[in-house]
């Protein structure tokens, strides 16, 4: 911050007075901003970093009145710990298994289907369009109850089949964000292959999924995020308790064992990885994806 | 853009037949996603939500009952009344805390993708994980947060175990998830044309006559998209409370049920007593709600400026 | 919306896809590695590995659901064990559901239920019947020769319900209070004479009570809650069985609750409140009697347990609940987890012959003396591995005695334990009197009681 005030006014003497007020004037608004964003952004870690400094704790220094703000000797123990008393690995292991086949069966559905809905002419798309859209507009509630009784039928009640199966029939959301990047693509490439004799199948294939992969990257992202946070669903349909996904286990961890409040807060952080590294990895991506569903004007 | 016109003509030539399967083959995933689990369950529902079906015993027709149980459920008010008052306050506060915060921001202040990482971060965590912690920190006797307080002078508030606080406890919580919004109004922000804004500057206008004047129209339709997004998903708002009271004995919604939200009284009374045709009627009421509350800022949103149509 | 839907971003570079995917299997390869790690051993483990680990073909596999957990599910364990050992065309694979009862029910009505449940209290037992839930077990007690001969009768007759026998428990529940005479000296009281009637425990609870300088609690004497046990104890009831009417409306019912939230209005509600919500781990050391902050609990014979294995050290007493004039003296409220067979299991033959196996005198007595329960059944109950302690015997004492209630067989008593524990809430948190909260449970649970029995 204060190599940014204390730049040497000397340049902006030489200016007409009134710039150079304005520049004073922007300068203060930015440090005011940068002095709320700052104080904000400390508030927002605050939660991580509480959790990580609880999770190191011993049961007894957890409720000390006031709290020590980080532990006196650091009970790294309590990581282990925590894995030991749920089966962790095991719950990572079915939430992965699940994250990966929604991500797979996303990524082939909203490609083909945002395709169509974009590339393909074919009477009726729109209104078709905007009928599929609309279904972002029924809650899951309405639909819960009917498609709880039929997997109850098929016997996947307690099997990931509820959760996964869906994934393969398309995302409104995410056909939307594919069907958009479709749109940008010039409509050259693909008229050169169909006079080159490819059927429609084959431009997708050859031409436009190569060039789709980006969004089909924030596509994965997105999917793989908002699974592995899922709560509702594998809370209906894991009824069996080896099947349960990370969220489950430790919603149900917390039911049991809530008070042992350092190893809470060892799996909790332990949880918290994954999408934590995930979005250090493929930063861009994310950001890029969240401009692109955020429809611009 | 001109199909939609031609689907009026009344016969297909073999041309359009063959793009119309074509087509259709592409988005048949969707179509049968659509018929298995919007359509036909939409149907399905409305019947289930007049009969009396707990699963085990076969549904057992009752008209209207259910939807008269709804008028007299003390319970299902509760949970109404919370619902609403997070939609109706705890929304707007912050959709308008996501929105300053991207302001900030946007003045191209040093550090932004530090920034933007703090912000977003909590937004993709599992929720179950960040409440846990938050379960701890409003904690009422070693919470941080009161230690905090006291410091002030402030005394112990049970943030969590006090009905009048439980809902603006879970309102403070909700800004820390709003690393989505914020990044949406980001892009948005960083949309709005310079030369706009430099010609605003040129006409003389301070900071705050550029946001109303300029910057604000400019993103308007990125704040309607947002406000309907999350009106949508507020009426659903479930997992936050749902881990917060959740207790040994399946009973959720804290103290007085305060903390009681639409979603989760449905899920109890479908997946706790299986009263699986009253939740249809819930279910159905508030498939109604949504469709209206959309339907009205659809029709309120005049003030909703877009570029294309200049 | 279609105008709007026509711009798109285009930044997204083929390196960030790479880089994705290589996290993205990088995590993936992480968690197949670290998969086979698994612990064993975990209390809450009990299905992972195990699911066929020790299963053979030919063998019956018996999925069985338990509540207990901690030392006590690993007591349980030992019985599964030598359940299996001594039944080698059986095995038993026992998970607990602690923390999630509703589980149960989620699995019976999702048509995957276990074999075998005991996380089913002796209060949802009729609930869960009525909803055909269960397999009655009427005609496999009958060709074991088990005719309830032995067994104390009030658990006996509990598991009855329109001509059949749903569920067998073998542990069961006496109610009492425990207290810390350290604590009673420490503030002038007689250890040795502990209160005998609500007024006197009035009157020791204020003077257990300790607050810090502003004001907040730091230790109380005791906080009385659960209408289920107070309100029998002020000798109230909760549901006539002849007229089919709920009566939670009582005026000793009343009182006893209008009583107990005198202790919230004199420490204050939200003081109270702050106070429980920092306790610790009740299966713990920091469970808040260990830890001093109660002087005074509301627990049951299986506390000498937890106390040898939290608090080895700390000298514990129990006193039945003091009740007023005109209430009922040594009242007690039993409950307890019964064993039943869901509808829909494939091999109940083999799920009736472990709950048979565990009822067996012997392996009830063991099990319920490494956990100090009240083995339902009259001879293991009269061991003196159990009522050698003076406490114990009380517990049981308690039990044989005219005041031991347990819950009322209708179909909706979980809704009336659900709408009780509501009132009593509202009431302590200043919300009703507690006139209008039970008249108004009444009414309720009234309501859903007709239309069930219609």
């Amino acid at each position: 911050m204060s190599a940014e005030l204390l730049t040497p006014a000397a340049p902006a003497a030489t200016r007409p007075s009134g710039l150079s007020s304005r520049r004073n004037r922007e300068r203060l608004t930015k440090a005011i901003a940068y002095l709320i964003c700052s104080l904000i952004a400390v508030a927002f870690v605050f939660p991580l970093y509480w959790m990580v400094s609880t999770a190191l704790k011993t049961d007894a220094e957890v409720f000390l009145v006031p709290p020590s703000l980080w532990p006196a000797n650091a009970q790294w123990q309590n990581f282990p710990a925590a894995t030991n008393y749920i089966p962790f690995w095991g719950y990572m292991l079915n939430t992965f298994v699940i994250c990966a086949l929604t991500i797979v069966g996303t990524v082939i559905s909203c490609s083909l289907v945002a395709y169509g809905f974009a590339r393909v002419r074919w009477p009726g798309r729109n209104i078709a369009f905007v009928i599929y859209l609309s279904t972002i507009m029924l809650p899951p509630q309405v639909t819960m109850i009917p498609l709880y009784i039929v997997f109850r039928r098929l016997g996947w009640v307690g099997t990931m089949w509820p959760l996964v199966v869906p994934a393969f029939f398309g995302n409104v959301v995410y056909v939307f964000l594919l069907r958009q990047f479709f749109m940008t693509i010039p409509n050259e490439l693909s008229d050169a292959a169909r006079i080159d004799g490819a059927n429609e199948f084959g431009i997708f294939r050859r031409i436009m999924l190569p060039l789709l992969k980006p969004a089909l990257a924030s596509v994965a992202l997105f999917t793989f995020v908002a699974t592995y946070r899922d709560f509702l669903g594998p809370l209906i349909y894991l009824t069996d308790e080896t099947q349960w996904t990370i969220s489950l286990g430790l919603k149900m961890f917390q039911n049991m064992y809530g008070l042992q409040w350092q190893l809470m807060m060892a799996a909790s952080a332990l949880t918290m990885i994954p999408t934590v590294v995930l979005f250090f990895l493929a930063q861009r991506t994310f950001i890029e994806g969240i401009a692109l569903t955020g429809i611009k004007g | 853009m001109a199909a939609a016109a031609q689907v009026q003509r009344p016969r297909f030539s073999k041309k359009k037949w063959q793009s119309f399967l074509v087509g259709l083959a592409f988005i048949s995933p969707a179509v049968i996603g659509f018929l298995a689990f919007a359509a036909w369950p939409i149907v399905q529902s409305l019947y289930y939500s007049f009969t009396d079906y707990n699963v085990l015993q076969p549904p057992n027709f009752i008209g209207l009952d259910n939807y008269r149980d709804l008028v007299n459920d003390r319970i299902y008010h509760t949970a109404l009344f919370n619902t609403f008052y997070m939609v109706v306050i705890g929304l707007p506060i912050h959709l308008i805390f996501d929105f300053l915060m991207a302001l900030l921001l946007a003045t191209q202040i040093r550090g932004l993708s530090l920034y933007r990482t703090i912000f977003y971060l909590p937004s993709i965590t599992p929720v179950v994980a960040a409440a846990i912690v938050w379960l701890w920190i409003f904690n009422g006797q070693y919470g941080i947060l009161n230690t905090i307080l006291g410091w002030f002078g402030v005394q112990r508030i049970g943030w969590l175990t006090d009905p009048n606080y439980t809902k603006p406890s879970l309102i403070f919580m909700g800004m820390w998830f709003g690393g989505n919004t914020i990044l949406i109004y980001l892009a948005g922000l960083r949309d709005v044309p310079v030369s706009l804004l430099e010609a605003a500057d040129l006409d003389g206008a301070g900071a705050l006559q550029k946001t109303f004047n300029v910057t604000l129209p400019m993103i308007s339709p990125v704040i309607f998209y947002t406000l309907i997004i999350n009106v949508i998903a507020y009426f659903q708002y479930f997992t936050e409370a749902w881990v917060l009271t959740a207790t040994r004995d399946g009973a959720a919604g804290g103290p007085l049920n305060s903390m009681l939200f639409y979603a989760m009284y449905l899920y109890q009374s479908a997946f706790q007593q299986f009263k699986m045709g009253y939740a249809s009627a819930q279910a159905w009421v508030l498939f109604a709600i949504v469709l209206v509350a959309t339907a009205v800022l659809f029709r309120s949103s005049g003030w909703v400026y877009y570029r294309s149509e200049e | 919306m279609s105008e709007q839907i026509v711009s798109g971003h285009r930044s997204l570079t083929r390196r960030n896809f790479l880089q994705m995917m290589g996290a993205g299997s990088a995590v993936m390869a992480l968690a197949a590695c670290a998969a086979p790690i698994t612990p064993a051993g975990a209390p809450a483990a009990g299905g992972e590995a195990a699911a066929g680990g020790g299963a053979q073909t030919g063998q019956a596999f018996l999925n069985y659901w338990t509540g207990w957990s901690g030392f006590e599910y690993d007591e349980l364990q030992k019985m599964v064990d030598k359940f299996n050992e001594a039944n080698p065309d059986t095995f038993v694979n026992m998970s607990t559901v602690f923390g999630q009862y509703d589980k149960v029910l989620t699995a019976i009505a999702g048509g995957n239920p276990p074999d075998v449940v005991s996380a089913i209290w002796l209060r949802q037992l009729v609930s869960m019947a009525a909803r055909d839930g269960l397999q009655p077990l009427t005609p496999y007690a009958e060709a074991a020769g088990i005719t309830g001969e032995g067994y104390f009768p009030q658990f006996w007759n509990a598991w009855q319900y329109e001509g059949d026998l749903w569920g067998m428990m073998i542990t069961s529940n006496s109610q009492v209070i425990a207290y810390q005479p350290a604590i009673f000296q420490e503030v002038g009281l007689d250890p040795a004479a502990p209160p005998q009637n609500t007024a006197e425990l009035d009157a020791a609870s204020q003077a257990l009570e300790k607050m810090d300088a502003a004001g907040n609690i730091e230790r109380v004497g005791l906080l009385p809650a659960g209408l289920t046990w107070w309100g029998r104890v002020f000798g109230g009831n909760f549901y006539d069985e002849t007229n089919k009417q709920i009566t939670a409306n009582d005026p000793k019912v009343v009182a006893s609750l209008e009583w107990m939230n005198t202790y919230r209005e004199r420490l204050g509600p939200e003081k109270v409140a702050a106070f429980q919500s920092g306790f610790g781990d009740f299966m713990s050391t920091q469970n808040s009697f260990f830890a001093g902050k109660e002087a005074m609990t509301q627990v049951g014979e299986w506390f000498i347990q937890f106390q040898k294995q939290f608090a080895p050290d700390l000298v514990m007493e129990f006193i039945a609940a003091p009740a007023p004039e005109g209430g009922r003296e040594n009242c007690t409220a039993f409950d307890g987890s019964v064993f039943t067979i869901p509808v829909g299991v494939k091999n109940a033959d083999a799920s009736w012959e472990f709950i048979r196996w565990l009822s067996e005198d012997q392996n009830m007595g063991d099990f319920c003396y490494a956990i100090q329960n009240v083995p339902p059944k009259l001879a293991p109950a009269s061991e003196e591995r159990f009522v050698g302690d003076p406490r114990f015997q009380m517990a049981v004492d308690l039990l044989n005695g005219p005041n031991a209630f347990g819950p009322d067989k209708m179909p909706v008593n979980d809704l009336l334990y659900t709408r009780l524990d509501e009132a009593q809430s509202a009431v302590f948190n200043g919300q009703m009197s507690a006139q209008d909260a039970l008249d108004r449970v009444t009414q309720e649970v009234q309501a859903e009681l007709d239309k069930q029995l219609k």
